[in-house]
Order: structure tokens, then C-alpha cells, then sequence
């Protein structure tokens, strides 16, 4: 089923291991290859071990850890909320988690700031209000669900 | 018996992401899976290709030469190229919530091409959040990876790249099939069991929560929109009069050697001059419109007033075919702290060692005494604080 558009993503291997993969196989590592050199060949510039490790941590921190929480928050919001707000919080949600996952560095004030025209904002009050008006929206789009049912 | 067949025989371990039902949300559908790979496939190879030309422009092989003209070009690629980063971060987190399911399969690998495919994802996907969070951080100017950032991400461009194309080898068949279908996109009994976002919802909020970042960021580059900035690291209204800075003289060290009375502009050529502030203001000035494109993004115009450098070139005994070396007052050893100037550019009678800026003297974080700034080029190679012109 997975095959026809219908189905989920984990009930089979959509692939194909057809002639055009094997020539994007050969292609893409070549492609991939040429990245690792240009690593290798340079590493007063890209530090290899640093850039490895840099490579690594964001796959695990993501594959380990962000994703199993996001999954987890996602399965609780579904199972707890009631059935009418379900879709409008998922997606609000999903769209504030997004947002602050960009802004982290710039409303942490990590960035380093040797005048004022770097990192100019206030980055907290930016992502209130952006946060603030994803939940306005979500909110009326609430009301108007009950409305309507009503 | 092959490997992967006992790997098959073996039954999957049922805990954890193994279990069945580990993965109930019908969102994890082929369907979005296509669609957003899609998107993620289109916004990565724009990316790609600015992020290329972008290199290419700062390390010009024999063979590239970019123009002056159109003088916004320069601007407009390097603006792309963040906002389509920018863009990819929901794209991207989108995409790999979607397929998670895919990485607990069972059995782990089918055969060889199936092992081979699962391997091709680690530069796909490690080498896509590298490219995504190094740019984030760049953009929000923090660091914190030890290594040079454009050779970095440079490299990672190439094995994400590379991967994207064992991943389209793979894919393109299914994401064909999925796309191009009508029939119910996900199964009537799931749907019936979830009553939360639709397949169709969650990809609207994904486009709508993308649409909406790039929207609240771009305005560092796109004026009109400065004030929509809110989540935007630069704002091209804010600076020293009214400019962004990238690199202040305090940062650069050059505070005392700029504001020295007997700082002399070097120019060495067929004949070598030494020009005082005032001999270059005695010269024929021009004003034009110019404009800071930075490599992270953001740009700001403004108008400059100097002496058009071919002229400083003709003085020094070169000719139309001349190229010159700026150098700042900097460490010449320090990156950035000179840049090459063709001589396309250099015909350009708007390529300009500039002393004003908005009709007033150049402030010192702008380049004081003199600075470099011509159409077309990178933020990076419009020389501050020049010293010395070395013509070849």
C-alpha cells in the first residue's frame, strides 16, 4: 500500500533499486567523496575531528533526542486533548516549536555583539509576539470550530 | 543463508520504536513524505546553487568571472540563499518527523542496496542539520564549532548534496506514485481513529509556519519589510548612519592607524604613489547608489562619494587591463583583510575608494579613512580601511 501514495511510511520500502539508482549511488558518492576531501585537504580551515563531531552530535542530538520528544509531546497532545481543539493545538504547536527552535540563538543572546547593529532586536519580545499571534490565530480558528458545531 | 536473510528471519525486537504501534499518527504517510521531500529537494538545490556561486565569487577559479552588472544581483542570490535556509528549517524538521517510523524498520537492511541506501542517509540527513544549524548560528553570529565557518559548510554542502542524490535514486518511483495519485491518501480506519490534524492540515501549517518564518526574517535584506523583522539578525535601517556593520575597527584593531594624521593611501603600480585623505578629496569625486550585500544575508544601501579607482589605477601608470589587490589596514594575515578587484570591476566607473557616506565623512566602523565598495560584489571583498592598492 505504502507504494501507492496511500499508505505509511514505515509498512514497506518504497524504494527501487533499479538501474537509475545504482547510477545516483555511484554519482552521489563521488559527489560525497569530493565533500570529504574538500574536508581532508583543508584542515587548517575545517579542523576535520571538529567538523565531524559537529557532524555526528546534530544527527544524534536529533535522531536520539529531539525526534523521540517531539513524537512523545505530539502522541500526549493527541490522546489528552479533546477531539474539537485536537488539530488547531497540534499545529499551533507545531508551528511555535519551529519558531523557537530557529531563535534560540538570537532570544538566548548567544551571538557574540561587538556593536549595536548586530543582533539589533529585542528577540525575546519578537518571538512573544510571533508566538502570541500563532495562538491568536489558532484560537479563533477554535471558536469558529464550536461556532460552527454549535 | 545470506546475511540478510537471517536478519529477516529474526524476529524485531518488540520494545521501544519497535513495537507495532510505536507509530500511530497517520501523518507519517508516504504521501507527506513526497510532498515535503519534494519541497526539501527544490529549496536545498536553490540553496546549493547560491551557496556555489556565492563561493565562487570569493575564490574565483580561471575560468568565473562575475560581472559588476547587474548590480543587484550579488544581493539578490545571497538573499535567496539564507531565506531558503531559513526556509528548509521547517521543511527539514517536517521531513524527518515524518519518515522517523522509517528509521526502526525491521529488518535494518533488505540486501545490500538497501544497506547501501540506508548508509547514503547519514551524509544526507547529518550533513543537512550540519548545513541548517551552522547557518543558524552564523546568521545569529555564534560559533560554537571550533572550525571555519564557509570551509565548513562549504564541505557539508557537498556531502548533503551527494547524498540528496542517492536519496532522489531511491525515491523519485515512489514520490512519483505518491504524488500523482487521487486515491485516499490515508487509510479511512486510521482517519476515523485520529481526530487531530489532517494529512492535509499538517502540511498546510508546515507551509504556512515556513512561509511565516521566512517572512519575519527577510526583511533584513528585503526593506520594505524591515519592520516585519521581528526574528530578523539584521535590521539594514540600524547601524552607524544608518548602515550594519559586519566588522567594527575596534574588532578589526585598526582604530589608531585609521585616525592617524599622517595616514598615506599606497598605491603601487608602474609608478607608486602615497596619497594623503585630502589629495584623494582634491580628486574628481563621484556619488553613487551601492549597496552592502552581506554573505549572511542582510543588505543596505546607501550613497557613497570617492574617487572612482580606475583613476587612482591610471594615476599609478595602469591601464584598462589592470587588476588590482586592496588591502586594509589589518593584519594582512587575518581573513578578509584584502580583496581582488577584476578588471571588469575595475571599468566600472562606480567602483569607488569612497570617503562619504550619505554626503558625510565615512564613519570609522564603515572604513574611515577609505574604503572599498563597488556594484555587484559580497559584503566581504568591499575593503574597509584601505592601505595599500597593489596594481598588477
Amino acid at each position: 500500500m505504502g507504494i501507492q501514495g496511500g499508505g505509511l511510511v514505515n509498512e514497506e520500502n518504497t524504494s527501487r533499486y533499479g538501474p537509475l539508482f545504482w547510477t545516483c549511488l555511484l554519482a552521489g558518492w563521488a559527489v560525497i567523496a569530493f565533500g570529504l576531501w574538500t574536508v581532508v585537504s583543508r584542515p587548517g580551515a575545517t579542523h576535520p575531528l571538529r567538523f565531524g563531531a559537529l557532524f555526528m552530535t546534530v544527527l544524534i542530538v536529533h535522531d536520539g533526542v529531539i525526534a523521540p520528544i517531539t513524537l512523545g509531546i505530539g502522541a500526549l497532545l493527541a490522546s489528552r486533548l479533546p477531539a474539537t481543539a485536537r488539530s488547531v493545538t497540534q499545529g499551533a504547536a507545531v508551528a511555535s516549536a519551529i519558531v523557537v527552535a530557529y531563535s534560540l540563538p538570537l532570544f538566548l543572546g548567544l551571538g557574540n555583539r561587538p556593536d549595536p547593529s548586530v543582533l539589533p532586536r529585542n528577540y525575546g519580545a519578537g518571538l512573544a509576539i510571533v508566538i502570541a499571534v500563532v495562538w491568536l490565530v489558532a484560537s479563533v480558528a477554535l471558536l469558529r470550530r464550536i461556532g460552527r458545531r454549535a | 543463508m545470506k546475511p540478510d536473510e537471517m536478519l529477516s528471519r529474526l524476529a524485531p525486537p518488540r520494545i521501544g520504536p519497535f513495537k507495532q504501534d510505536a507509530f500511530g499518527s497517520p501523518l507519517h504517510s508516504t504521501r507527506n513524505a513526497a510532498w515535503l521531500g519534494l519541497a526539501l529537494g527544490i529549496s536545498f538545490t536553490v540553496c546549493f546553487a547560491t551557496g556555489l556561486l556565492s563561493h565562487l565569487i570569493q575564490h574565483p577559479p580561471g575560468w568565473f568571472s562575475w560581472p559588476p552588472r547587474p548590480a543587484w544581483l550579488y544581493r539578490a542570490t545571497q538573499g535567496v540563499h539564507v531565506a531558503t535556509g531559513i526556509a528548509s528549517i521547517p521543511l527539514l524538521l517536517a521531513k524527518l518527523w515524518t519518515v522517523y517510523p522509517s528509521l526502526w524498520t525491521w529488518p535494518p537492511m533488505r540486501g545490500l542496496a538497501h544497506a547501501l541506501e540506508r548508509v547514503s542517509l547519514v551524509p544526507l540527513v547529518g550533513g543537512a542539520l550540519f548545513l541548517l544549524f551552522s547557518g543558524v548560528g552564523t546568521i545569529s553570529r555564534w560559533f560554537p564549532w571550533g572550525f571555519s565557518f564557509p570551509a565548513g559548510h562549504y564541505s557539508a554542502a557537498w556531502i548533503t548534496m551527494g547524498g540528496l542524490v542517492v536519496h532522489i535514486g531511491a525515491k523519485i518511483g515512489a514520490t512519483r506514485l505518491a504524488l500523482s495519485r487521487r486515491s485516499p491518501e490515508v487509510r479511512p480506519e486510521a482517519v476515523a481513529a485520529q481526530a487531530g490534524l489532517t494529512r492535509r492540515g499538517f502540511l498546510a501549517t508546515v507551509a504556512a509556519t515556513t512561509t511565516g518564518l521566512v517572512a519575519i526574517t527577510v526583511g533584513q535584506t528585503l526593506r520594505p519589510l524591515a519592520s516585519l523583522g521581528l526574528l530578523a539578525p539584521r535590521d539594514p535601517r540600524i547601524g552607524p548612519q544608518g548602515l550594519p556593520v559586519n566588522k567594527t575597527a575596534a574588532t578589526a584593531n585598526v582604530v589608531e592607524a585609521a585616525m592617524d594624521p599622517e595616514y598615506r593611501l599606497r598605491v603601487e603600480g608602474p609608478e607608486n604613489l602615497a596619497l594623503s585623505l585630502e589629495d584623494l578629496r582634491a580628486m574628481p569625486a563621484r556619488t553613487a547608489h551601492l549597496t552592502i550585500a552581506c554573505v549572511e544575508g542582510w543588505s543596505a544601501s546607501a550613497e557613497w562619494t570617492g574617487v572612482p579607482l580606475r583613476d587612482v589605477i591610471a594615476l599609478a601608470g595602469g591601464g584598462p587591463s589592470s587588476t588590482c589587490r586592496v588591502e586594509s589596514l589589518q593584519d594582512q594575515r587575518r581573513p578578509y583583510s584584502s580583496s581582488e578587484v577584476s578588471a571588469e570591476q575595475l571599468a566600472d566607473a562606480d567602483t569607488l575608494l569612497a570617503f562619504e557616506l550619505n554626503g558625510e565623512a565615512l564613519h570609522i566602523d564603515h572604513g574611515f579613512p577609505v574604503r572599498l565598495i563597488g556594484p555587484g560584489r559580497p559584503g566581504v571583498q568591499q575593503t574597509k580601511w584601505v592601505s595599500r592598492v597593489v596594481v598588477s
